[in-house]
């Protein structure tokens, strides 16, 4: 996944045959925050880059390619939102950097696509004075236009072609109206923009009011306040209402990845069982059969059985992210964060880590300040992200009764869920109080947000989310998991006396997990806990497919499911100290080769890696004894 | 009952702006605004039209005002210019989160929110009630 999320396109890799890479024309997407350039680009392109009601979600360069009706291609190049051409942050700097033709490895673009919301002209229109001064043929999109037709807004298109000197069209990106605009432009003559004036670009007052002649000259009307938005705003920014909606809001997530996730699963897990047992008789050789069905096959499909837990987290945060709720959540928590010493802009990174650590570190980018970045970057890691999940359920599953807390509405499973959600999230904020008050001090920077108006998720977006987290999904279990298990489920075999596999114990396997014993038997773990916590140094959710394996080779706990296994092997003090491991430990190499490349050092992952560990160790320590000593 | 009831009510909308204003004096005694000197002039030509200088984070909700002055560093001003807070701009103060921060405000058509400590450097005049009118 990390591959697919992080890397930046290069026109080496083109996949055109014989053609010309020179005579390829470059098509750059510019436009303010959060005015539907990503939504645009799909559209065009047929691609499914990540969108949501935010501003900021977008923070790399990214290309993709459109055939015109006349045959030709040409590449469109998706730029994160700026809002002038001073780039403060390092997101706005890809986009800067891309328009001047100083990106390496990025062809200067041919011409431009300015996307502008066309029911905030007033502010956005100030941009087009910059990108129209570069000199490039410019095509200037008002987005958004069923919204702003919805709320009785007005704009004279041919007038405001005139006033820039460009070509205008109204569209929405949505619903694809106006879209053959681009076609025409970029099959046209393309020309340079002929603006009647152009304002001092230093000066931003000055560009606005440049903007506001040229707004009152092209009859543009402002839309309507959108009612609804302010009617829910009331209440979920409400100053009583609103944080206990958000609370109820985490709640409501967690109880649903239970209580409708856990019967889909079963289901799941039902049928990859059924699955097994029935090519099980079709393999005769009895070593292969253990190798594949019990070793391999166990392992993939104790890791794939989560899958509809997964999905849920994602469809939930995507509803929250298209809906435009999470910035309402930001402005409530942003009073805890600025506390810690966090930067408010960190709160949708961090937020996004509850998917992937990996896009939220990412996402950091858009913070100016290299300090508030670095610390973000560094707490990022400690928020519980999806692949934790699976090794969450495992436990949690196996060793907290399912009862019902406060009615129906709240499992103790789902609270035990939640818990360990809050001690990732209080670990990021100590963690984060740490540094900034000692080696990541730095000034206060003004932090503004723009609320963007509530929209419908549309299920497309929502289902290109869900289609996207499957195939990664699938795909790890695919490669990693099933590499992992089939290599432990070998070992497990090896080394053959007089042609018959070893006790499990006396294995490759089994030797190297009783040398991690020493470390591990004060926390609680045997020597197959032992050798999961070895894998998951690849990726956390590794552990349940090793103990899969495990499971399943050994014959003592072959019959067993995952759950009663594990059972037998953790007392209730080495699986709470199992949990807190997870919580805190820096287990994903995909993580820490974001961290280097994105802090640019070694020294960031490597404190990292070392801070995260000796908490881990040190929470779990502390974990078992005081549950042992409580429950004993 | 009465008496206490009625003296606070009819005032208590037309109070804020001087309240705001003291505060505003309090907290920013040696600023060397041209504040008191606008006023006291426009004082001595119409009482009502009398410019009374707020921080914008002591804009009660739902409270009209135009931005006076921004008194933030360079690069500072110039980010939440950006966003449309430019002296002359109208601004309503609207929703915020628990404890009053960050709030968000209302001008050009969108909302913005921004911290407390950030509100406090950009000043607004709140506009007589004539010139509301």
């Amino acid at each position: 996944m990390s591959s697919r999320e992080c890397c930046g396109p290069s026109f080496g890799t083109s996949v055109l045959e014989g053609v010309d890479q020179k005579s390829i024309r470059t098509i750059a997407l510019v436009g303010p925050p959060n005015c539907g350039k990503t939504t645009l680009f799909n559209q065009l392109t047929g691609l499914n880059r990540k969108v949501a009601n935010f501003p900021g979600v977008t923070v790399e360069h990214f290309t993709g390619y459109i055939t015109l009706q006349d045959g030709e291609r040409v590449a469109l190049i998706d730029l994160p939102g700026i809002y002038s051409m001073h780039a403060k942050s390092e997101d706005e700097r890809v986009t800067v950097d891309v328009l001047r033709g100083q990106m390496t490895g990025i062809e200067p673009p041919d011409a431009i696509v300015l996307v502008l919301d066309s029911t905030n002209l007033g502010r956005h229109l100030a941009l087009a004075a910059p990108v129209i001064s570069l000199g490039l043929p410019t095509l200037v999109l008002l987005n958004m236009a069923d919204s702003l037709r919805a709320r009785d807004g007005h704009i004279d298109v041919l007038s405001l072609a005139r006033q820039l000197g460009t070509p205008v069209a109204l569209v929405s990106a949505v619903s694809g109206e106006g879209l053959e605009a681009v076609d025409h432009f970029i099959s046209s003559a393309m020309h340079q923009p002929q603006p009647t004036e152009l304002p001092m670009l230093h000066d931003v007052r000055e560009c606005r009011q440049w903007a506001e002649r040229i707004n009152v000259q092209s009859n543009y009307r402002k839309p309507l306040p959108p009612v609804w938005t302010r009617r829910l705003d009331a209440v979920y920014l409400h100053r009583l209402w609103g944080p206990l909606i958000f609370f109820l809001v985490v709640v409501a997530v967690f109880q649903t990845i239970f209580a409708a996730g856990q019967p889909l699963s079963k289901i799941l897990q039902d049928a990859l069982d059924y699955l097994g047992t029935a090519v099980s008789p079709h393999v005769h050789n009895a070593l292969i059969r253990s190798l594949l069905i019990d070793g391999a096959w166990k392992g993939v499909s104790s890791v794939l059985v989560f899958l509809p837990q997964i999905l849920l987290l994602f469809l939930l945060i995507g509803v929250l992210e298209d809906s435009g709720y999470l910035a309402r959540a930001a402005v409530i928590a942003d009073r805890t964060m600025s506390r810690f010493g966090l930067n408010g802009k960190a709160f949708i990174p961090l937020l996004s880590a509850y998917a992937c650590a990996v896009p939220a570190i990412m996402a950091t980018r858009t913070i100016e300040n290299k300090r508030d970045r670095l610390a973000t970057i560094m707490v990022a890691p400690f928020m519980t992200c999806s692949a934790r999940l699976p090794v969450y359920t495992m436990v949690i599953a196996a060793f907290v009764p399912d009862a019902r807390i406060a009615g129906v509405f709240f499992g103790s499973r789902a609270l035990a869920m939640l818990g360990l959600y809050v001690i990732g999230f209080l670990a990021a904020l100590f963690t984060a109080r740490m540094l900034k008050s000692s080696i990541l001090k730095s000034k206060d920077v003004p932090f503004l947000l723009e609320l963007p108006p509530y929209r419908w998720p549309t299920l497309r977006s929502l289902g290109m989310r869900l289609l996207d987290r499957t195939k990664a999904f699938v795909w790890r279990a695919g490669t990693v998991i099933l590499a992992v298990s089939l290599l432990l489920a070998i070992l497990t075999n090896l080394p053959l006396h007089q042609g018959q596999p070893p006790a499990i114990q006396n294995s490759i396997a089994g030797r190297l997990g009783h040398s991690l014993v020493p470390v591990i038997a004060p926390l609680g773990f045997n020597w197959k806990i032992g050798v999961g916590l070895l894998t998951s140094l690849a990726a956390r959710e590794v552990i349940v497919g090793t103990l899969g394996t495990l499971y399943g080779v050994d014959p003592q706990q072959h019959a067993m499911n995952l759950q009663q296994a594990l059972h037998s092997d953790l007392s209730l003090g080495g699986a709470a100290a199992l949990l807190i491991f997870f919580a805190f430990a820096m287990q994903c190499t995909s993580t820490l080769a974001v961290v280097r490349r994105e802090t640019n050092s070694w020294k960031w992952p490597a404190l990292q890696f070392t801070y995260m560990t000796v908490m881990a160790y040190g929470g779990a320590f502390i974990a078992k004894h005081l549950v042992d000593a409580i429950f004993r | 009952m009465i008496f206490r009831f009625a003296s606070r009510a009819p005032s208590s909308k037309t109070r804020p702006p001087v309240r705001a204003a003291k505060h505003a004096g309090q907290r920013r005694p040696a600023s060397g605004l041209p504040e008191s000197a606008a006023s006291a002039k426009a004082n001595v030509a119409d009482p009502s039209r009398e410019i009374q200088l707020v921080p914008l984070c002591d804009l009660p909700q739902g409270v009209h005002a135009i931005i006076h002055e921004i008194q933030l560093p360079a690069s500072a001003a110039e980010q939440v210019m950006l966003f449309g807070f430019m002296s002359g701009v109208e601004v309503v103060s609207g929703q915020c989160g628990p404890g009053g921060d960050p709030r968000v405000y209302r001008l050009d058509g969108t909302e913005v929110a921004i911290r407390r400590a950030t509100a406090q450097h950009i000043l607004v005049r709140i506009p007589s009630v004539q010139e509301q009118a």
